[in-house]
């Protein structure tokens, strides 16, 4: 891999691409200073030099009208020059789309005015999702792209990546991030009214650390579909019960009274046996109403039970047990 | 002592009916002038609004407390995260203000507090839109944004469509073609003056549009946005106000293109023509060929949005990269349009002023010629990461980066012609200097956005920005400005003054520089443009001295515009009579009075030299009176 020549025109170079990007963008610029040098210099220089003098009468000037040699000679030079760079940029340009086998998968919905980065969680069929894109350092990713309604455009400067997203089809790029790290990431199609708001953050992380954040996000996302699907009817996630059932807001590790009188703190136990057999301890003040069907393992596997935990703990003031929570990235 | 002759075309007839039924070229210029100039100074005024609310992060209009909260130079960024961390499921939601934003509604302290809450929030909490905003603070920040995309769309509209390709074309180009020719008009007089009133019409339409209602989908108009945003009425409105400027476009081109071909006098060959006229002609061929594009462009938008016919918007079975190709076969060969008028002019001050034949007059004849052909064939580069197949960006990056050429080989011209010339220190010289300069610094980071790797990382952001206002205003507006000062002694036959003139000059050379040089490096740090607010990235704090630089910089920019605008009216009522030929020129319209009178020449104008001869003919023997050089 090569590395990015010394910045200080470019930002960062966080990506396995950005030194070929950046060496033909220095390459360009120092052309360009020496042009412009040649042509600043001349232009000045002539200026002074055949000044006409206050109160001069000017007579007839040179014959001059062209010289071949000399139009040939800067004819040529820069056609060479600008071939040579359009080489340069095609093969970099290739690097870019070129993606290579086994890269890593990374979904990507753009819409007004957000991000969404779908993940597969290994061989579970379960999706992590998140705002925000991380990646693990040193591994090739690709990001499948596609947008909900206008057009949209990835850009992450410091990987030196850009591509639309365009309704209605799928485009893709890949990088693979050098540097573990934090990295802004920007919508650059204008897509209206909050486009300047559309940010992200790429989250470049350890390979260990990486795996740890896809498996803990799923479990809370998973949580909140399965909420949405099945119990979001009864249960509300705002203070206070509705007519129906028990809210979920703070509920776990809230101190309940059943209708027995007892009273029984609301932790993975009980949570566990409501779901699979709701009947048998209810909370006081439900009891007439309509009974919560109940979840065998064949409608709610115990992975999905356990994530209804994790997204009900998310709810939740409580931090009783919060040493033996996953460690977050 | 200088005098003005008794009779001439501005004080030929009177009343406002012999100015708005004219046929006379140059009082068509004169309207267009008017109009153009206007435009041009209320979409300045635009450019200096979208500057003032880039000068700060943040909500400027309309701000209140948004603006205080929004800038907190220890990272916001963290902290607006950490605010919404309470509920982690957000983390999914797939709208840009989730519950969380709601529940933090009211707590007006939300993001004064990030420290604390840095530490515990998990990182993939971060928001980017602030959920400490109290409902209050966000409806301000929504006009806020709605303010902003308005107005560098109409900032951006009214400079292309009103301004720039108006500009040199159908102010100088009307007045000084025929002139130039030995012509008593155009071919087409009536078509002069209809192409005048459709442009009026046009502007209507996009005043109309501009006072109706939210255009906010930038001058292009990209679908499926276009297709979507604000009311219908508005929409189609200014599509149809650009549809109507085109055609004011085609006329024009189309009356130089016959003018130039039949209209010449006597003696007059392809090339005995002054550059200027060469220049005309190849921007009159693109916006006979490409501008059609346009029109259909903006008529199938306009069916689209009002008959639901699916053409661009993929909901109704169209593809919104077929628009950008319709909208870019038209609007690449339209920077063309915009710059090969410039390079008319640039042609003109370096020989005038220098008193030098131009150096390689069939190189840069036929550049301008080439630049017009091969601009059809590069329009793809627009659209390097649109999802086009990669081989068509190859392709067109290939054409992209030769386009570079004949552009190069004209620079070097100019400066091979001020060589061993008399170069006098006017006002028109200091522009044409400043124009080479600042094209070529336009000129060479094309180079950078044409190569196709290094194009990736700059689209859409401040460099392309920055790369297409040192082409735009450093290239074709300086050099109009330089053709103004030239010719305004023709055109009303008295002089301004000339020390406010180089002083002006500077201030727009060095404010031009710091707005745009800084945005160069703004781009490639990333910052993506049409960005109404730039708070809460990591960067904030680079890309708040930086745009803060730039906004100094336009209001510098801003002051010498105003000067210029001061001194020049005040020169066309008042200033001293200039003579016929106040700097020397050897082209025909030289060879007439100042103002010239209706007619053009006192008698037919004779083809005695060429209009570069400075090597054989002395500018002091032309005259008047024999409408070329002085009987000997």
């Amino acid at each position: 891999m090569e590395l990015s020549p010394k910045t200080w025109f470019m930002p960062v170079g966080a990506s396995s691409i950005a030194g070929e990007v950046d060496w033909l963008f220095y390459f360009i610029t120092w052309m360009s200073v020496a042009f412009f040098v040649i042509v600043t210099a001349c232009t000045v220089y002539f200026l002074f030099k055949y000044k006409r003098k206050p109160g001069e009468k000017p007579g007839l000037t040179i014959p001059l009208h062209h010289n071949t040699v000399l139009e040939i000679v800067w004819t040529v030079i820069p056609t060479i020059l600008v071939f040579f760079i359009f080489i340069w940029g095609f093969r970099s340009f290739m690097g870019l789309f070129v993606i290579p086998a086994g890269a890593e998968e990374v979904r990507v919905q753009a819409a007004q005015w957000s991000w969404t980065f779908r993940h597969n969680v290994g061989g579970s069929g379960n999706e992590s999702k998140s705002n925000n894109l991380h990646v693990p350092a040193g591994r090739p990713i690709k990001l499948h792209l596609s947008s909900s309604d206008v057009l949209h455009s990835l850009f992450i400067p410091d990987f030196r990546v850009k591509m639309d997203l365009v309704p209605n089809r799928t485009t893709s790029l890949w990088f693979t991030a050098l540097e573990e790290g934090e990295y802004d990431l920007y919508c650059t199609e204008y897509c209206g009214e909050k486009h300047s708001r559309m940010l992200a953050r790429v989250y470049v992380m350890p390979e260990e650390e990486y795996k740890q954040w896809v498996w803990d996000n799923a479990k809370v996302a998973t949580g909140k579909e399965i909420y949405d699907t099945k119990c979001s009817a009864c249960h509300s996630l705002e203070a206070g019960n509705s007519e129906m059932a028990p809210t979920w807001h703070n509920l776990y590790g809230r101190t309940e009274t059943l209708s027995d009188g007892t009273t029984i703190e609301v932790l993975d136990d009980y949570i566990w046996e409501s779901i699979r057999y709701p009947h048998l301890k209810i909370v006081d003040g439900f009891e007439a109403r309509a009974r919560m069907a109940p979840f065998p393992k064949q409608s709610l596997s115990d992975e999905e039970v356990e994530n209804i935990i994790g997204f009900m703990k998310g709810l939740s003031d409580y931090k009783a047990d919060e040493a033996s929570e996953d460690p977050k990235p | 002592m200088n005098k003005l002759p008794e009779k001439h075309f501005i004080n030929s007839s009177r009343g406002i009916k012999s100015w708005l039924l004219t046929m006379d070229h140059k009082r068509i210029a004169i309207l267009y002038m008017i109009m153009v100039m206007s435009a041009f100074y209320v979409a300045g005024i635009f450019a200096l609004i979208v500057r003032l609310e880039l000068a700060k992060p943040g909500a400027l209009f309309f701000k209140d407390t948004v603006i205080e909260k929004q800038v907190d130079k220890s990272g916001a960024q963290k902290g607006s995260g950490a605010a919404g961390s309470t509920v982690a499921a957000d983390e999914a939601g797939t709208g840009p203000e989730p519950a969380g934003a709601e529940g933090a509604g009211g707590d007006e302290t939300g993001v004064a507090v990030p420290a604390a809450a840095e530490q515990t929030a998990p990182d993939n909490q971060y928001k980017p839109i602030d959920p400490g905003m109290s409902g209050d603070d966000k409806a301000r920040m929504a006009k806020s944004q709605v303010f902003y995309n308005k107005m560098f769309t109409l900032h951006g509209v009214i400079m292309v469509f009103l301004f720039i390709i108006p500009s040199v074309p159908a102010i100088l180009g009307n007045f000084l073609l025929p002139l130039m020719i030995g012509a008593r008009d155009v071919a087409f007089p009536r078509l002069n003056l209809a192409s005048w009133y459709l442009y009026l019409i046009g502007a209507a339409f996009s005043v109309f549009a501009i006072l109706h209602g939210t255009v906010d989908t930038g001058w292009t108009f990209y679908a499926p946005y276009s297709t979507q945003t604000g009311g219908n009425a508005t929409v189609i409105m200014i599509t149809m106000g650009v549809f109507i400027l085109g055609f004011s476009s085609i006329f024009t081109g189309l009356n130089f293109a016959v003018t130039i071909h039949k209209m010449r006098a006597p003696g007059i060959g392809w090339f005995d023509m002054p550059l200027f006229v060469w220049g005309i002609y190849a921007t009159a061929l693109v916006q006979i060929l490409a501008t059609p594009v346009i029109g259909i462009t903006m008529v199938l938008l306009v069916l689209e949005r009002w008959l639901g016919i699916g053409i661009f918007d993929p909901a109704l079975g169209g593809d919104p990269v077929l628009f950008q190709h319709f909208f870019w076969f038209y609007s690449h060969p339209a920077v063309y349009i915009m710059i090969l008028p410039g390079f008319a002019i640039i042609n003109e001050l370096v020989t005038v002023h220098s008193r030098r034949h131009i150096f390689g007059y069939k190189a840069i004849a036929f550049s301008s010629v080439a630049i017009a052909m091969l601009g059809f064939m590069v329009w793809g580069h627009h659209m390097f990461v649109s999802g086009q197949s990669e081989f068509s960006s190859m392709v067109f990056s290939f054409i992209t980066v030769f386009i570079g050429i004949p552009s190069g080989i004209k620079i070097f011209n100019w400066v091979a012609t001020l060589y061993k010339g008399s170069i006098a220190w006017t006002t028109p010289m200091l522009y044409a200097a400043s124009f080479l300069i600042l094209f070529t610094i336009g000129g060479l980071t094309g180079v950078h956005l044409g190569a196709l790797g290094t194009n990736v990382h700059l689209h859409d952001t401040y460099f392309v920005v920055a790369h297409f206002h040192y082409v735009m205003v450093g290239g074709t507006v300086i050099a109009f400005l330089g053709g103004l000062h030239h010719w305004w002694p023709k055109i009303f036959g008295r002089m301004y003054n000339e020390l406010w003139a180089k002083i002006a000059c500077g201030l727009v050379f060095f404010g031009f520089n710091m707005t745009f040089f800084t945005q160069f490096y703004l781009g490639s740090q990333g910052m993506p443009r049409r960005y109404h607010d730039y708070s809460g990235m990591l960067k904030t704090n680079l890309f708040e001295s930086l745009h803060g630089f730039s906004s100094w910089g336009a209001m510098v920019l801003g002051l010498g515009l105003l000067i210029i605008a001061i001194y020049l009216i005040h020169a066309a009522f008042k200033g001293e009579p200039a003579g016929d030929n106040p700097w020397g020129g050897l082209s025909l319209e030289w060879a007439t009075t100042s103002p010239p009178p209706t007619e053009n020449f006192l008698v037919d104008p004779e083809y005695t030299h060429g209009p570069y001869d400075y090597d054989r003919v002395l500018p002091e023997d032309m005259s008047s009176e024999t409408a070329g050089l002085r009987k000997v």
